[in-house]
C-alpha cells in the first residue's frame, strides 16, 4: 500500500480524485504531482488561477501568495494550501491567514519549526510532511483524506 | 504513588461520550491496582458516581461552575498539592503541577482538525490551552498511533514524550447479560454506533442501505446513538426507510442490549470520516462481530487487519463490502482480549518512564 498507515487506512488511489492545483510561475512541483496522480487514474489539472466554483474535488493552493485565492473560493471545495515552510509576513500577513483559515481544510508544511508556528498563531488544520522531498503518495493521502473530512462548510454539525 | 485524575467531565450520572466512559474505566482500574493511591477531582455531581468507587477523603471537590470557568480554573487554579501524578483526562491540565508528573491523555485532535464541528464559544476558548497543554505535558498518552500522529503534526516538539495506549473494550459491557432486542430478533442486521453529526457519515450507511437489501433482502440496518446536539446528517431516505422498517433507530441502548446487538450483529458497521479511536470497532471484534469502516487511519488501527476498509467516497465499494459481511461468517471472539488492566498498566509505565528519564 503506498502510503502511511497513520495518514490513511487504504490506499489513497483507490477511488479516483478530481484535483486542480493553482500555482504560481512556478509550475514543476505541481506538475510532478499532477504527472504522478495521472498514472493512478486521478483527474488532475494544472492552472494559475481557480474559478469561484471550481468542478474539481479537491483545490490545491501552492504557495500563501496564491493561497489568498481562499477568500475567493469560500470553502466551495476542499481547499488545501502547501505551504511548505513559509509564513505569512508581519502582522497584516497573520490577519489575513486567521481570517483565511475558516475556509481552509489543511495547511501542508514542511519541517518542525514551521508546524509548531502555524498550529501556535493559526486556527487551521495542520499537516506536516515527512522529512525530505515531497512524497506524491504521502500528498495523495492527505488530498484524499481532506476530501473525506469535507469542506468546511459542510463540516458543521 | 499519589495519582490525581482530573475528572470534572464525568456527570453525575457517570455515563456520556467516550472520555467520560475513558475516565470512569481508567479510574477503576488504577484503583484496583496496589502501587496507586488514586484521587479524582470532581464537580459536586461527580462526587455523588465516584462516592460510590472511592473513600471520600480520595474526592477533591470543584465548585459548581460553566464548563468554559470550570475548564479555565482548572487550567490556571490551584489543584490540592502532594501529588506524585496529575492526568488530564480531557484536553487540559494546570499551569502549574506543584511538583508533580503531568500526564495528559490525548484522544484525539477533533478540535484542531475540525473546528467547525464546535461551537464559536469551545473552538475560540479551547484551542490555545488544549496546545499549551500538549506541549507542557511530561507524558502525553495517545489512544492510537493514528492520533499521534496528528498530534505530532501540531506538536512536532512532544516526540520524546507522546506514548501510545490503545483503550479496551468496555468492562460493563463484557460483564453484562446479553438482553435481546425485540425490534431486532430474528432479523439479519447491521449494527451502527454513533450521533447522526456529519463527522459519524451515519449518511453513508443509510443512503447505500437499499443497495445492500436488494442483495440482502430482508437485512436490518440498527442504529444506536444518542439524541441529536446539533444539525442531523441521516441521508435521504432516513425517514422512508425507518417507515418501511429497514432501518431501526434504537437511540441510547442499555449495556445489556448493546451486548447482545454486537454478539447477533451480521456486521458493525463504522462510516466515520474521522476518530481518535473507534471503540465500536474494539467492541466488535471483542465480541465476534465482522466489521466494516472507513479508511479513517484509527478505524482502521483499532481493527486490526480483521475488518474490512472502504474509501468513504466509495458508495458502490462500501454497499459492497456490507453485502459480504452479512453474507459471511461471524468472527472468532479472541481468547485473551485487551483490559482496562492493561491500559492502566501501560498509562503508569509511560509515567515511571518519564520519572526514570528525570
Amino acid at each position: 500500500m503506498p502510503a502511511d498507515p497513520e495518514r490513511i487506512g487504504v490506499s489513497p488511489y483507490l477511488v479516483p480524485l478530481s484535483v486542480l492545483h493553482v500555482t504560481g510561475p512556478e509550475r514543476a512541483a505541481a506538475e510532478h504531482l499532477a504527472g504522478v496522480h495521472r498514472v493512478h487514474g486521478w483527474d488532475v489539472a494544472v492552472a494559475r488561477s481557480a474559478p469561484r466554483a471550481p468542478e474539481h474535488a479537491v483545490v490545491v493552493l501552492h504557495g500563501l501568495g496564491i493561497a489568498r485565492l481562499r477568500a475567493r473560493l469560500r470553502g466551495s471545495a476542499t481547499t488545501v494550501v502547501l505551504a511548505g515552510a513559509d509564513r505569512p509576513a508581519g502582522p497584516v500577513g497573520l490577519l489575513v491567514e486567521r481570517v483565511l483559515a475558516q475556509w481552509t481544510n489543511a495547511v501542508v508544511v514542511s519541517g518542525d519549526a514551521a508546524a509548531e508556528w502555524w498550529a501556535h498563531r493559526v486556527p487551521v488544520p495542520v499537516t506536516r510532511l515527512r522529512p525530505g522531498a515531497p512524497d506524491p503518495d504521502e500528498i495523495a493521502a492527505i488530498l484524499v483524506r481532506a476530501a473525506a473530512w469535507g469542506r468546511p462548510a459542510a463540516q458543521r454539525t | 504513588m499519589r495519582y490525581l485524575l482530573l475528572a470534572t467531565h464525568v456527570p453525575r450520572s457517570g455515563s456520556g461520550g467516550g472520555i467520560v466512559r475513558y475516565t470512569v474505566e481508567l479510574t477503576d482500574a488504577l484503583h484496583r491496582r496496589g502501587d496507586v493511591e488514586l484521587h479524582v477531582l470532581v464537580t459536586p455531581g461527580g462526587a455523588e458516581f465516584f462516592g460510590t468507587r472511592l473513600p471520600p477523603a480520595r474526592l477533591h471537590r470543584v465548585s459548581r461552575a460553566p464548563t468554559a470557568v470550570r475548564s479555565l480554573l482548572e487550567r490556571e487554579g490551584v489543584l490540592p498539592g502532594g501529588f506524585d501524578v496529575v492526568h488530564g483526562a480531557k484536553h487540559l491540565i494546570p499551569r502549574r503541577s506543584r511538583g508533580a508528573r503531568t500526564v495528559l491523555t490525548v484522544h484525539d485532535t477533533l478540535l484542531l482538525d475540525r473546528p467547525a464541528d464546535f461551537g464559536r464559544a469551545k473552538r475560540s476558548l479551547l484551542r490555545t490551552p488544549y496546545l499549551a497543554s500538549m506541549r507542557e505535558a511530561d507524558v502525553l498518552v495517545c489512544v492510537s498511533r493514528a492520533t499521534r500522529a496528528r498530534l505530532l503534526d501540531y506538536v512536532p516538539s512532544a516526540r520524546p514524550r507522546v506514548r501510545v495506549v490503545p483503550l479496551a473494550a468496555s468492562t460493563a459491557l463484557a460483564a453484562a447479560r446479553p438482553a435481546p432486542v425485540t425490534a431486532l430478533a430474528g432479523h439479519r442486521f447491521a449494527l451502527l454506533i454513533g450521533d447522526a453529526s456529519a463527522r459519524k457519515n451515519l449518511q453513508l450507511a443509510v443512503d447505500t442501505w437499499p443497495q445492500v437489501r436488494a442483495a440482502v433482502p430482508g437485512a436490518v440496518l440498527a442504529v444506536v446513538g444518542p439524541p441529536d446536539w446539533g444539525q442531523a446528517h441521516r441521508g435521504s431516505r432516513w425517514a422512508e426507510q425507518v417507515a418501511d422498517g429497514s432501518v431501526r433507530p434504537l437511540g441510547h441502548v442499555g449495556d445489556g442490549a448493546l451486548r447482545w446487538c454486537y454478539g447477533h450483529a451480521s456486521a458493525v458497521l463504522c462510516p466515520s470520516v474521522l476518530e481518535g479511536f473507534g471503540l465500536p470497532t474494539v467492541e466488535a471484534i471483542r465480541f465476534g462481530a465482522p466489521v466494516v469502516t472507513s479508511e479513517d487511519p484509527a478505524l482502521c488501527e483499532a481493527a486490526a487487519g480483521h475488518g474490512i476498509a472502504v474509501p468513504v467516497r466509495d458508495r458502490a465499494g462500501w454497499a459492497r463490502a456490507v453485502v459480504a459481511a452479512l453474507s459471511g461468517e461471524r468472527g472468532r471472539v479472541p481468547a485473551a482480549p485487551r483490559s482496562w488492566d492493561d491500559v492502566a498498566g501501560e498509562t503508569l509505565d509511560a509515567v515511571g518512564r518519564a520519572y526514570r528519564a528525570g
